[in-house]
């Protein structure tokens, strides 16, 4: 896995299209047709999980449960081996006869311990394989962005190794409302051109 | 029977935005804010009260010895037990893959946020040196002591902490996708700022989304042990005693279907004027009323038989002071009303749910749930306060009476919970918008099938 920075510049360096689409259907479709021509499809933007674009976009399954599983594991030995260090091995304290080393009462807390690591593990794993937070993502640039989270498809198309003109007339033909896209820069996101983008191309009516 | 659908109508992906978000950028309505101010002002007041408690000390309060426990304990078990359907509702229906839980979880979990906000203060404000509270944690004292792991107050510590952490992550990452649909539609570029941050720059990317179903997910699995464990564990603060009335295995399951119980009828409390003060009776049907109101009717015959198990138990053993507490202390005791008081609103008043009738009918089932709450209030306050001023010894006998600072301490936390949960409901959406959307993809796709 990339470091989010590096991920980010490499995100960035790729010359793309933002092809936007009216229904999660004419997205599917020109998405298959997309992938059927050659082209490169890096990512959708929806306002609501669509699972055929996911499949499409991203069909490999998420690694995060080992991550969280680790976590817990990390989290159930952190807690187990707290208490054993406080009342077994540091200062063993004898409280109405107890065994110093009494596993059924460290239950509790070496299960809370492994529910808090690994639930810590799960937010911010998302994060970090997300590359969140990223606030300023050239995405938001892309003229009509605001209605991804609303009621338009976004699909994110590379460029590379096309033709601009054919690319933009075939996803205007796919049913695109609008396509926008971004240069290449091998600038990462510091760089303030790097979100530079070309004005919109409306389809004629 | 027709069963009530869940959404109404077939609206579009804008149309569901723009209801569920409206709220947010609409000035306050008159009634918002009057509430607003007067939850706020009980909030003032708790934090008075609290001040006041520390700096005169504990002996405001009507606690005595034995009965050293009381109202701060009792508000601390209802204020947590209450957090506790809002978990079940999003963790334990979203494994079930239950569609009616989508329209109510949001705010379900916020309950529980703010519900163990007000619990948290009990323990600390309780202690009597509330600057000593970090002796609960294990750090390098200069005296080389740590806590006694093997008591159950550091084990309450970490559950309801883990517990606070863990919902916030939960209730926050379920928000994310909606705090961008936020970010997208408010006007002026202050309160898109304000907004983008807190969404984190969420762009509905599916290479996102496959991480974050993962992440949910995975939250979900880990509170739905965990609500399990954080009452068992607070139950287990009384069980661990030799008291008569606490020293029972019975506790954890007990406390855990009481919890939820009251949690429920605290979901009823609050959804019932939410979709009339908002208008989203199309989002929060009837069909979620009568769903609700089942599952409190359930929950509550699980106390029901708790109850009698604990007195069957009681006759059984033969055990004289055991038999004393539950046969003579709570029935004819010195604070037997509150017995009665819990035994009519826990165990006759659910029983109406059984008619669809009252389950579906805003007002009839909104009175039911106000019952419960003070009935499992009631139960809280005679398992505590009842079992404590009978003891083994009739020389340790000893009545308890609260003082007006223990009803204005827990009036205000009631007030400081209405508090935040005005804020979350005006400037959060509070139903979850792409949740709704997807459900409403999908109930037209079983339409069209």
């Amino acid at each position: 896995m990339l470091e989010p920075a590096k991920r980010h510049a490499r995100e960035l360096a790729r010359p793309v299209f933002y092809a936007e689409f009216a229904s999660d259907t004419a997205a599917v479709d020109a998405a298959r047709r997309l992938v059927e021509r050659g082209h490169g499809v890096l990512d959708a933007f929806t306002p609501r999980p669509v699972a055929a674009l996911e499949e499409l976009v991203a069909p490999e399954r998420s690694t995060l449960n080992r991550s969280v599983f680790v976590g817990g594991l990390i989290g159930a030995c952190t807690g187990l081996g707290i208490e054993w260090a406080c009342n077994a091995w540091d200062y063993p304290l004898n409280v109405g006869g107890r065994p110093p080393f009494a596993l059924p009462a460290y239950i509790p807390i070496t299960f809370e311990a492994m529910v808090l690591f690994a639930s810590l593990t799960a937010f911010f794993g998302f994060l970090h394989r997300a590359g969140l937070p990223w606030l300023a993502h050239p995405a938001f640039e892309v003229p009509g962005f605001e209605r991804a989270s609303n009621d338009r498809f976004f699909l994110l198309v590379e460029r590379a190794g096309a033709n601009d003109e054919e690319l933009q007339a075939l996803l205007v033909e796919l049913g695109a409302l609008s396509v926008s896209g971004t240069p290449a820069r091998e600038t990462p996101r510091r760089d303030p051109d790097a979100v530079a983008v070309t004005p919109n191309t409306e389809p004629a009516e | 029977m027709i069963e009530t659908p869940v959404l109404v109508g077939a609206p579009s992906d804008a149309e569901l935005t723009l209801a569920l978000t409206r709220s947010v950028w609409q000035p306050p309505r008159k009634a918002w804010l009057a509430l607003l101010g007067l939850s706020g002002l009980f909030a003032l007041g708790l934090f008075a009260l609290i001040a006041y408690t520390f700096s005169e000390g504990v002996g405001l309060w009507g606690n005595n010895i034995p009965v050293a426990w009381a109202f701060a304990i009792i508000n601390f078990v209802w204020w947590i037990g209450i957090g506790h359907a809002g978990t079940f509702i999003s963790a334990v229906l979203l494994l079930l893959e239950q569609s009616w839980r989508t329209s109510i979880n949001r705010f379900a979990e916020a309950m529980t946020l703010f519900a163990v906000v007000q619990a948290g203060i009990f323990p600390l404000i309780h202690l009597g040196r509330p600057w000593f509270a970090y002796w609960l944690v294990p750090y390098p004292a200069t005296m080389e002591l740590w806590p006694n792991f093997k008591s159950a107050l550091p084990w309450d510590a970490a559950a309801v902490s883990t517990y606070f952490t863990v919902s916030l992550l939960f209730w926050y990452l379920g928000l994310i996708p909606d705090l961008a649909v936020v970010r997208d539609a408010a006007p002026g570029i202050w309160r898109r700022r304000i907004y983008g941050v807190f969404a984190l720059g969420w762009r509905g990317s599916a290479r996102h989304l496959r991480h974050y179903r993962i992440a949910y997910g995975m939250l979900a699995g880990l509170a739905t042990p965990l609500v399990l464990s954080v009452h068992s564990v607070v139950s287990s603060d009384f069980a661990i005693t030799i008291l008569p009335g606490w020293h029972s295995t019975l506790f954890p399951p007990y406390f855990v279907a009481g919890a939820i119980f009251s949690g429920f009828a605290m979901v009823t409390t609050l959804m019932v004027p939410i979709r009339r003060l908002f208008g989203l009776e199309h989002v929060i049907t009837t069909r979620h009323l009568d769903n609700v109101a089942k599952f409190t009717l359930l929950t509550g015959l699980i106390v029901d038989f708790s109850y009698l198990c604990e007195f069957y138990i009681a006759w059984y053993s033969g055990e004289a002071p055991e038999y004393y507490t539950f046969f003579h202390a709570f029935i004819t005791g010195p604070n037997a009303g509150i017995f009665w008081t819990a035994m009519v609103c826990n165990v006759l008043v659910p029983q109406l749910y059984w008619f669809s009738a009252v389950r579906r009918h805003p007002i009839a089932t909104l009175c039911v749930a106000i019952l419960v709450n003070v009935g499992m209030w009631s139960e809280r306050f005679f398992l505590i306060v009842i079992s404590l001023e009978r003891e083994y010894s009739v020389s340790a006998w000893r009545a308890y009476s609260p003082t007006w600072v223990d009803w204005g301490i827990f009036a205000g936390t009631l007030g400081f919970f209405l508090f935040l949960f005005l804020l979350f409901i005006k400037y959060v959406p509070f139903v979850p918008v792409s949740e709704v959307k997807e459900l409403a993809r999908e109930l037209a796709e079983e339409g069209h099938a």
